[in-house]
């Protein structure tokens, strides 16, 4: 098998078991990147030099007689990965995206790099991504767009797309990406991978450069199930420099990967009465529900609560905590400044003007103004409202039920430009996503079947916070099913 | 719909946000803020007279830290190595006045 | 023509004095190589987030529950957002809507009585960076070094008429917080800074004036000043029938007067809403009592307590607890056998002239009560001399020596052996035929002289009285 097709847990026992090294494997990986990158330019900064030195470094350590303490930490020694460009690394350039930090380089890195560096896995470069994360289809991208490597006239989703198309192209192990409306589900599903949102607080935050604070999370992209779990076994865990990270017992992901759905009672939804989902998208999730009843689950039809308020309350929240987030990038310590400013005022205006782009601009208006005097009752703390309906809601529904199957999108990928001129159509594509990230549950998507082009479609388990095993449960079997050749 | 931004709102959001718009962006801005803000109005349907805001979806509380103090060298060299205008120790800006 | 009396209210900054910042943990140490204080969180960079000091929090309850606060069972961080240099996120993290504690008041001895001054609430923040404008480039720099030093920030009600008001309340409230060591709160270091709120209204209204807001305020001097000018200010505006602008004014000290920094027209709207990153502060009942056992007595309490007890005059009592530190290094030098007044005269002369002399602060000092104690000892015995106790004292107050061992290695006991002194008496006198005759003759002075000779040849480590005893018995 190429190396590139290899799952990232089979690299990495091939390399265990030196059926292949470390520095093999790193060249391997630059070589396709190298033959890929022209046309879907997944990777804005590669960190060729430092993967290799690290490659040979790590390639001792598996040769000599002390292996890592932990065997479940060693599953990913020597397995390259990418990271989305809005987590630092340092040394490392971290762009976000966006021309505001197009030559900033930090001089830490986030809590997750670290997680995975300590565990072996090699850094090989930073993945392109909507500008500042607020996207759908990483065509914000100051740097230009990345392609679908299904269909190079596609995008590959967003704002994680740089991420979720390295995975799918074979040009890492995996990924990481992050979701704060659906920005590590939703690209995995129009690339074909699979996409986990933790729940919120399991994975730590320090470094992850803020959209919006209360609901951000990093997470895998993966090629399979299994990876998944591996890689969220090494990045779940509690960080003293992240105060809503949390500590909870540690948990076997690997092992909840079986697929055993017996007795599980999973809802069906397919959105409210107004959504257009895709015929192929309502029919594979058709399928998926047939093909977890006939596995032992109680699958039934279930409507999800406040369907149609999801995604505005959604949108006030992130834009209104954007707002402040972005009020760091002012050209002062770091960052792009117009060096023509004549007065400070000055300064900060054509900084942000000039290095900002239009999404970004505009989500910072309509965060500007639900937070301003006099608004503030009406559209903000009226959203957090909102919120606790919703969450009291869901915590409602996962008494009846223990998953949630959903599609991950109404559609698969859409073509460059087909939001163009209408923010709220590309906004209201998040339905879905969104409710995960308003009430902190975890959710992945996973592959299911095709539509008509070719073009993978992704659906979507969402669960009670800290239950990610069951995810992973429901996620094992759907791929099965779906490896196994059924027509899905 | 009612139209609830105005030219002299998004002027005012602008100031505030630290952004400059052209004339010409300044509608068009104008015109897609306010569809999204109507947008956004719809959850004023939602019945929320008893209902308390939602700040953070954790439960935690009393999270700190040891107040113990950590140093190490070259701190002032990591602040100075992103900053557009250094003099010395220090990153410059135009002269602020109070 | 109308009278009019002056409403003033306070906000109150200060600075605590804990290890580390209030959200990340550099030093708050104060100097140091500008920038080398920071850290990725305190200078805002991109993807940091912030974590509570605990002890800041601690100092911020004890110093409510002594200015007699409800603390709030529960309580939160909101950020404040307005763009400005030595503000690195463009946001600073602070408590509006559910500060940690609220009301409160404290009473002041004022003119023969006692004076209730009401407190609005008292919450945390973090504190901005330093800005220092550069001559030569004519550009401005930024230090980092304060920003993130922990504050709480003291809001009054506007009670108070006048400037000794004022300036009576801050010393009060300088002494508690002090005992607590919240803070040392010096105005002129800028660990506690005050801005003043002030309005006019009519003599015995009601409803409050249009009030401007001071800063730059670096002294209780020119607090009072401050509130003097801008009373006759407002009042003189009013009288010739113009309205007051609500405005910050800056002052002068030098010119005595003010100047408009922001006026109406540019009030921020701030955009407060809660610290997403910080989870919310629950204070239970049983923490917050043991914070208040911890707190410490008060000064008045104590220097009542202290005069009861020693029988000191109010002067010694007064310079004795104007700093906890030194009430309690003279109580516990007491508690080891230490004479109270003996005790209190050291402190208040050789200790506060060295602490001035080296700058040391009274929580930094190296002295210990038994060392001190065992010094007073040596000198009572007989075993050192007046000159030398001074000595040994100071290398205590550097260096903290055990008395004894330095007296001993720097060879500077008392010469007792009374074969050595007869001897060197006897050839004192020999050598100075002249003076004896002198003293025989009736100089008194000549015997200082002979005394002075005699102290010289045993190295000055002698009893003075013992040798001039001697020297008259020869005579």
């Amino acid at each position: 098998m190429q190396l590139e097709q290899m799952s990232a847990l089979e690299l990495g026992e091939a390399i265990a078991a030196g059926r292949v090294t470390i520095p093999e494997v790193v060249s391997a990986t630059f070589s396709e990147i190298r033959s890929r990158e022209e046309s879907l330019h997944c990777f804005l900064t590669l960190a060729e030099q430092s993967a290799r030195q690290q490659a040979v470094r790590l390639q001792a350590i598996v040769e000599s007689e002390n292996p890592f303490e932990k065997p479940e930490e060693g599953l990913l020694v020597g397995v390259p990965f990418a990271v989305k460009d809005n987590l630092c690394t340092k040394g490392l350039r971290t762009t976000c995206g966006s021309a505001m930090l197009e030559h900033f380089v930090p001089t830490y890195s986030a809590g997750v790099v670290n997680l995975l560096e300590k565990a072996g896995a090699v850094l090989v470069g930073k993945t392109n991504m909507d500008e500042f994360a607020f996207g759908s289809t990483t065509e914000t991208s100051c740097f230009g767009p990345t392609r679908n490597p299904i269909d190079p006239e596609r995008v590959p989703g967003g704002s994680s797309g740089g991420s979720a198309a390295a995975v799918a192209a074979g040009e890492c192990g995996f990924a990481i990406g992050t979701d704060t409306g659906g920005s590590i589900r939703q690209p995995a599903a129009y690339c074909g991978v699979v996409g986990l949102k933790p729940t919120y607080g399991l994975v730590s935050r320090y470094g992850l450069i803020a959209y919006a604070s209360s609901m951000d999370q990093a997470g895998p992209l993966t090629r399979d199930v299994r990876d998944c779990a591996a890689v969220l076994q090494v990045i779940a865990k509690k960080d003293g420099l992240d105060s809503t990270s949390v500590e909870t017992e540690p948990k076997d992901y690997l092992k909840a990967c079986v697929g055993d759905v017996r007795g599980l009672r999973i809802g069906l939804a397919d959105g409210a009465p107004d959504t257009k989902l895709q015929p192929e998208v309502a029919g594979a999730l058709e399928r998926a529900g047939d093909c977890l009843r006939e596995a032992g689950a109680e699958v039934e039809r279930v409507q999800l609560p406040y369907l149609e308020y999801m995604v505005p309350a959604y949108y006030t929240l992130a834009c209104a905590e954007a707002s402040s987030n972005l009020e760091r990038f002012d050209g002062v310590k770091y960052g792009y400044r117009d060096k023509t400013a004549r007065n400070l005022s000055d300064l900060y205006e054509r900084s942000r003007t000039e290095a900002f782009g239009p999404e970004v601009k505009r989500r910072i208006l309509l965060g500007t103004y639900v937070l301003s005097a006099g608004f503030y009752d009406q559209y903000y703390l009226k959203a957090l409202k909102a919120r606790r309906k919703i969450k009291e809601a869901y915590d409602s529904l996962y008494t009846q039920y223990d998953l949630i199957l959903c599609p991950t999108a109404p559609t698969t990928a859409p073509k460059f430009g087909a939001y163009s001129g209408d923010t709220l159509a590309m906004y209201q594509s998040d339905l879905f996503t969104v409710p995960a990230n308003l009430t902190g549950c975890p959710a992945i998507s996973v592959p299911f079947g095709e539509d008509a082009d070719g073009l993978p479609i992704g659906l979507q388990l969402m669960g009670r916070a800290f239950e990610e095993p069951l995810l992973f449960q429901g996620a094992a079997l759907l791929e099965t099913e779906r490896k196994g050749g059924r027509s899905v | 719909m009612e139209e609830r931004i105005d030219q002299d709102t998004i002027q005012r959001l602008c100031g505030q946000a630290k952004l400059t718009l052209s004339p010409e962006e300044g509608e068009s801005v104008r015109k897609e803020i306010d569809r999204v803000i109507g947008y956004f109005a719809k959850i004023e349907e939602l019945d929320t007279t008893e209902t308390l805001p939602l700040f953070s979806v954790q439960d935690q509380s009393n999270v700190f830290r040891v107040d113990e103090a950590q140093e190490y060298a070259g701190r002032t060299e990591d602040v100075l190595s992103n900053a557009p205008e250094k003099k010395g120790d220090f990153p410059v800006v135009p002269k602020v006045v109070s | 023509m109308t009278t009019y009396e002056t409403v003033v209210g306070l906000e109150i900054h200060v600075e605590l004095s804990t290890e580390s910042k209030l959200f990340c943990s550099c030093p708050t140490a104060f100097g140091g190589r500008p920038n080398s204080h920071t850290c990725p969180v305190c200078t805002g960079m991109p993807g940091t987030l912030p974590v509570l000091n605990r002890r800041a929090l601690e100092l911020a309850v004890a110093v409510g529950l002594a200015l007699h606060c409800h603390i709030a069972e529960v309580s939160v961080f909101d950020r404040k957002n307005y763009f400005y240099p030595d503000n690195p996120q463009n946001y600073q993290i602070s408590q509006l809507y559910h500060p940690i504690c609220q009301e409160g008041y404290l009473d002041v001895p004022l003119d023969g009585e006692v004076k209730r001054f009401c407190l609005q609430e008292i919450h945390l923040e973090e504190d901005a960076g330093k800005l220092i404008h550069d001559e030569s480039s004519g550009r401005t720099l930024i230090d980092y070094n304060r920003a993130g030093v922990p504050l709480i920030e003291i809001v009054t009600k506007p009670v108070f008429g006048s400037g000794r008001e004022v300036v009576a309340f801050l010393e009060e409230l300088k002494g508690i917080i002090g005992y607590i060591g919240a803070s040392d709160c010096r105005i002129q270091e800028g660990s506690m800074r005050v801005d003043v709120n002030l309005s006019v209204r009519p003599l015995g209204g009601r409803e409050l004036g249009t009030r401007t807001e001071m800063k730059n305020l670096a002294s209780f001097h020119a607090i009072c000043a401050a509130i003097q000018e801008e009373s006759r200010r407002q009042t003189e505006l009013l009288a010739q029938g113009e309205t007051i602008r609500m405005e910050t004014r800056r002052w002068d000290e030098g010119k005595n007067c003010s100047y408009p920094m922001r006026s109406k027209e540019e009030q921020r709207d701030y955009r407060y809403y809660p610290e997403p990153d910080i989870p919310r502060i629950e204070m239970s009942r049983e923490w917050v009592e043991d914070i208040r056992r911890s707190l410490p007595e008060f000064r008045r309490e104590r220097a009542k307590r202290i005069q009861r007890m020693y029988a000191l005059p109010e002067l010694d009592v007064t310079i004795l607890t104007e700093e906890r530190e030194l009430a309690d290094l003279f109580e516990m030098t007491v508690a080891l056998g230490g004479q109270p007044k003996k005790v209190s005269n050291w402190i208040m002369g050789e200790l506060l002239r060295l602490m001035k002399e080296y700058n040391v602060p009274p929580r930094a000092l190296k002295l210990s009560a038994d060392h001190f104690f065992r010094l007073l000892c040596m000198l009572e015995d007989g075993r050192i001399t007046q000159t030398t106790a001074k000595e040994i004292f100071g290398s205590m107050f550097r260096h903290g020596v055990d008395p004894e061992e330095f007296a001993a290695e720097h060879d500077l006991l008392v010469e007792r052996d009374e074969e050595l002194l007869t001897e060197t008496v006897q050839r004192v006198l020999t050598e100075n035929e002249k003076s004896v005759a002198d003293y025989l003759s009736g100089k008194e002075k000549a015997l200082g002289f002979l005394v002075g000779q005699t102290m010289k040849a045993l190295g000055g480590k002698a009893d003075p009285n013992r040798v001039r005893e001697l020297l008259k018995r020869r005579l």
